[in-house]
């Protein structure tokens, strides 16, 4: 079996690179990427070169391409060599003008240096002459600008996106000549008052550490990168936006790492397990509060993440749709056709015709009317009041769903042939259908199950747009209105990766539960 | 046979009648029929599709479908062995009564044995919750019953093949599991429903000879269903010959195999395949039964009978007496009637029977 389950995993993870391959053929390909221009003020306000510029910047910023301005590459030159003032610099002036002449300016030393290196990469030069008007007069935004650009192939995309997929942190990550002291190593926390494992010259300082937030171990050290939001969450890695916490600042009353050992406290919303290193150079305000380079930091907030939300209300839900579906969907085929399985029979269709976003504000205004539950969920006074109508209005169409099912397949077992055989060796109704038809009609529930639950993770789109959760479930949707590209790809790595465990854990599931599925290659049970 | 009248009787049908309500309109599946069934005996109902073989037995099985009813009749069982010695069955209605006579007095065995068993469970398990209901025991006990029983129908090792799930066993393997359950408690009436129409022929003569054998040690009353006259001449010793709900002939099976009086029973045996003559089609009767929703008058076979007289539309024919074993239902037994001999064909069944049984059994076709 541990062979076949290899095998499994391994076709599984060839299939995810298939798709994540097709995807991104899909998405930078097949969308012509000048629609993203029409819609933009920005670009409609430019005009000539300078328009031109900035549509390499959209294209970089949605991933086509990479490139880099000539421009650019004096200023950090100059910057290192003459300091904050190199505007001033003489040289630094004629490099910048050198690509005004279109006839020489491919001789200019600074020029050929930036060639140089950038064909050494495997760029391309696009060179935009002057805009003149006849009288000679330079057009509005007709300077000269000379780029290197690298236009990504897909299969460039997808190698560096598989490659990059997991990342692990090291002592080397900082790059700061002044960093000497590297290290990982395990130290006394000072804020859980646990061991915590602590780099210099990672790029975070926290690898490893206890907080009071579930589920109260936390790591830094691994990093699965899905992709990198272009749009909605500007340059944010997709996997940090849903895993950071939401709501309001939560503030508490603890030490600086600079008031440590004093007796001085201090009420902040700082999360000190969260911070970074600081590579641009520490201002004092930050001085006082931090003792080494680490001093980027994020907020600790009162909400969960964005997937825990999504995961709780649509486990609460889950749990619920089976805990009562499969009794209610089991006395309607027990009594078929009679009042109750017609009722049900009227609720299933009902929530199976009635579309979701009528019935969701059905819900929410009874609910809200009747039983004065929160509506939205930010403004909810309790912590789980808000959880209460999202749950609620997951769970009933779920529940109409396992009751339609389960209720089918009992029906379907009660006509079987060992059905008859058990009732005419003389066992009761209540015997067969507890011992014989339940376990069956439960196979087909069986593979699915791990599928109803790791399904959670990916968000419930209307409902928590309804109710305003901050979840995960708009966010291909959204990804796809604002053709964030790093999204729509990690959203559907993430989903085919989810698909596929389902299936994985459903299968496993399946062959603890049935003996006539095994877990090997070739002849299973006789099916 | 003429012990019959030294057994016992032990189930006994008068005039049973059997409607099925089919979306408001009644069909009579068993129109008036009347039969003794005799303690230790075995009785083969034969019949083509249709006939009404299964439901005849549901009726005292206590397996008729919900829309079935017993809509006129009695059924007796007789057993010592029960506080009040005789119980219409027609009069059980709640389903714990039933259930004491399922399983414990009357067990059955289907056609198919792939699907006669649970398939997510062991045999073990299936065995011992039929013996834990009827037996007043449990765990060890079962389980050591059940391996009993599963050694004698023929089940090597049965200890290491209890815990086997049915998918481990061959189709005869589980037909011999599926008998072993029915016989688990004793039953003083196991009904065979085509027990082996889908096993293969080899198989299906070792089923045969082991129901025999069981019988003969546990001494109960067996009821065939089948279409296979072939089978019936293997294993049977009195035969009912169903037609549209109604025995049209019963008798013992040399009786029905040497002496058959009625039309339909000589057109049955014309069609057995051991008849057939290499290279022409299999006899087969012509026309179809008539349909059951509609009253029938007269003999319900004479559409199809070629021996048909005028009376045969007008008027229900009795049940003749042949002998004291023997009794067809045609007008051709009537004293008036002109004498009819039965077709060429099946005279000398006997010697023909003899040879085509054994090359059935050993050629495998
Ligand atoms: N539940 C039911 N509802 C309606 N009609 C039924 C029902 N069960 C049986 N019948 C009818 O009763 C008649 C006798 O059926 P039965 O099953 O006894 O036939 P059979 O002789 O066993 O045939 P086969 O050899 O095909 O099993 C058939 O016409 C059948 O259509
Ligand atoms: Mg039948």
């Amino acid at each position: 079996m541990a062979k076949y389950l290899l095998k499994r995993i391994l076709f599984s993870l060839f299939a995810l690179i298939v798709v994540t391959g097709i995807v991104m053929v899909l998405v930078y390909t097949y969308t012509n990427r000048n629609d993203l221009l029409k819609s933009d003020d920005n670009w409609k306000k430019r005009s000539g070169n300078e328009q031109k510029l900035y549509e390499y910047t959209v294209f970089q910023r949605y991933g086509y391409l990479e490139f880099v301005d000539y421009t650019t590459f004096l200023k950090t030159k100059y910057l290192e060599t003459e300091g904050e003032s190199y505007t001033q610099n003489e040289d630094y002036k004629k490099a910048k003008n050198a690509i005004s002449d279109s006839a020489t300016f491919q001789d200019y030393p600074d020029v050929a240096e930036f060639i140089d290196k950038y064909y050494g990469e495997g760029y391309d030069f696009v060179y935009m002459p002057v805009l003149k008007y006849a009288s000679g007069k330079e057009k509005a935004g007709g300077g000269a600008i000379l780029l290197a650009v690298n236009e990504k192939s897909v299969w460039n995309r997808l190698w560096d996106y598989i490659t990059g997929f997991i990342t692990f942190e090291s002592k080397y990550d900082v790059e700061d000549e002044n960093l000497t002291d590297r290290y990982i190593r395990w130290e006394d926390d000072p804020y859980s008052k646990l061991p915590a494992l602590v780099g210099s010259g990672t790029k975070h300082k926290y690898l490893i550490y206890f907080d009071s937030r579930f589920p109260f171990i936390h790591q830094n050290l691994i990093k699965i990168n899905l992709g990198i939001s272009s749009v909605t969450y500007k340059n944010q890695e997709i996997t940090d936006v849903i895993n950071t916490p939401t709501g309001d600042m939560k503030v508490v009353t603890v030490q600086y790492p600079t008031q440590l050992g004093t007796d001085q406290y201090t009420e902040t919303s700082i999360d000190f397990h969260s911070v970074t290193y600081n590579n641009a150079g520490v201002s004092d305000s930050d001085r006082a509060i931090f003792t080494d380079n680490y001093t980027v930091y994020s907020y600790q907030k009162k909400g969960l993440t964005m997937l825990e939300n999504s995961f709780i209300i649509g486990f609460i839900a889950t749990v619920i749709a089976y805990l009562m579906g499969l009794p209610f969907g089991i006395f309607m085929s027990r009594h078929k056709d009679g009042l109750a399985d017609k009722t049900g029979n009227f609720y299933i269709i009902f929530m199976m015709s009635v579309p979701s976003l009528a019935y969701i504000f059905l819900f929410a205004t009874i609910g809200t009317t009747l039983f004065g539950f929160p509506y939205k969920f930010a403004t909810s006074t309790t912590k789980i009041g808000g959880y209460i109508l999202p749950v609620i209005c997951l769970a009933l169409p779920g529940l109409g769903n396992v009751m339609r099912w389960i209720r089918r397949y009992m029906i379907d077992q009660m006509n079987a042939d060992y059905v008859k055989f058990a009732k005419a060796e003389g066992l009761s109704e209540q015997e067969i259908f507890s011992g014989h038809i339940f376990p069956n009609a439960m196979v087909y529930l069986m593979q699915g199950l791990p599928g109803s639950i790791l399904g959670c993770l990916t968000g419930a789109i209307i409902t928590e747009r309804v109710f305003a959760v901050p979840g995960v479930g708009g966010l291909l949707t959204t990804a796809i209105d604002s053709k964030d590209n790093g999204i729509i790809i990690a959203c559907t790595v993430f989903y085919t990766f989810l698909t596929i465990l389902s299936i994985i854990l459903g299968d496993l599931l399946l062959s603890r539960y049935d003996p006539r599925v095994s877990l090997t290659d070739g002849k299973g049970g006789g099916r | 046979m003429s012990e019959n009248a030294k057994r016992d009787v032990l189930l006994s049908l008068k005039d049973v009648e059997v409607k099925f309500n089919v979306r408001g309109r009644y069909l009579t599946a068993i129109r008036g029929v009347s039969l003794d069934i005799y303690d230790g005996e075995s009785l083969a109902i034969v019949g083509e599709s249709g006939s009404g073989k299964s439901v005849l037995t549901k009726t005292f099985s206590g397996m008729l479908d919900s829309n079935g009813t017993i809509s006129a009749g009695s059924i007796t069982l007789y057993d010592k062995a029960l506080s009040d010695s005789e119980i219409d069955l027609t009069n059980l209605k709640k389903a714990s009564e039933w259930q004491k006579i399922r399983g414990r007095r009357i067990a059955t065995v289907f056609q198919d044995p792939m699907t006669s068993l649970n398939p997510i469970l062991t045999i073990g398990k299936q065995m011992c919750m039929v013996i834990e209901k009827h037996q007043r025991c449990s765990g060890e006990e079962a389980k050591a019953r059940a391996i009993d029983i599963m050694r004698k129908v023929g089940i090597d090792n049965p200890e290491k093949r209890f815990d086997d799930y049915p998918f481990m066993y061959s189709g005869g393997m589980r037909q011999r599991i599926v008998i072993a359950i029915a016989l688990s408690c004793r039953p003083k009436i196991l009904i065979c429903d085509e027990p082996t129409t889908a096993l293969d022929v080899t198989i299906q003569t070792q089923i045969l000879d082991l129901i025999k054998e069981l019988q003969r040690e546990l001494d109960f009353t067996v009821v065939y269903i089948t279409h296979d006259l072939g089978v019936v001449a293997n294993v049977a010793e009195r035969v009912a010959v169903l037609y549209a709900g109604q025995i049209v002939e019963i008798g013992t099976v040399e009786e029905i195999f040497f002496d058959p009086r009625h039309p339909y029973t000589w057109a049955l045996l014309s069609s057995l395949p051991q008849l057939s003559v290499k290279g022409e089609d299999m006899y087969s009767i012509a026309g179809t039964p008539p349909s059951l929703y509609n009253k029938i008058t007269g003999d319900a076979f004479a559409p199809r009978n070629k021996y048909a007289m005028a009376i045969d539309t007008v008027a229900e024919p009795p049940m003749f007496k042949v002998s004291e074993t023997h009794y067809a239902k045609t007008w051709l037994l009537d004293p008036r009637a002109p004498k009819v001999e039965p077709p060429e064909n099946i005279r000398n069944l006997h010697e023909k029977m003899l040879a085509g049984y054994v090359d059935y059994s050993e050629e495998d076709y």
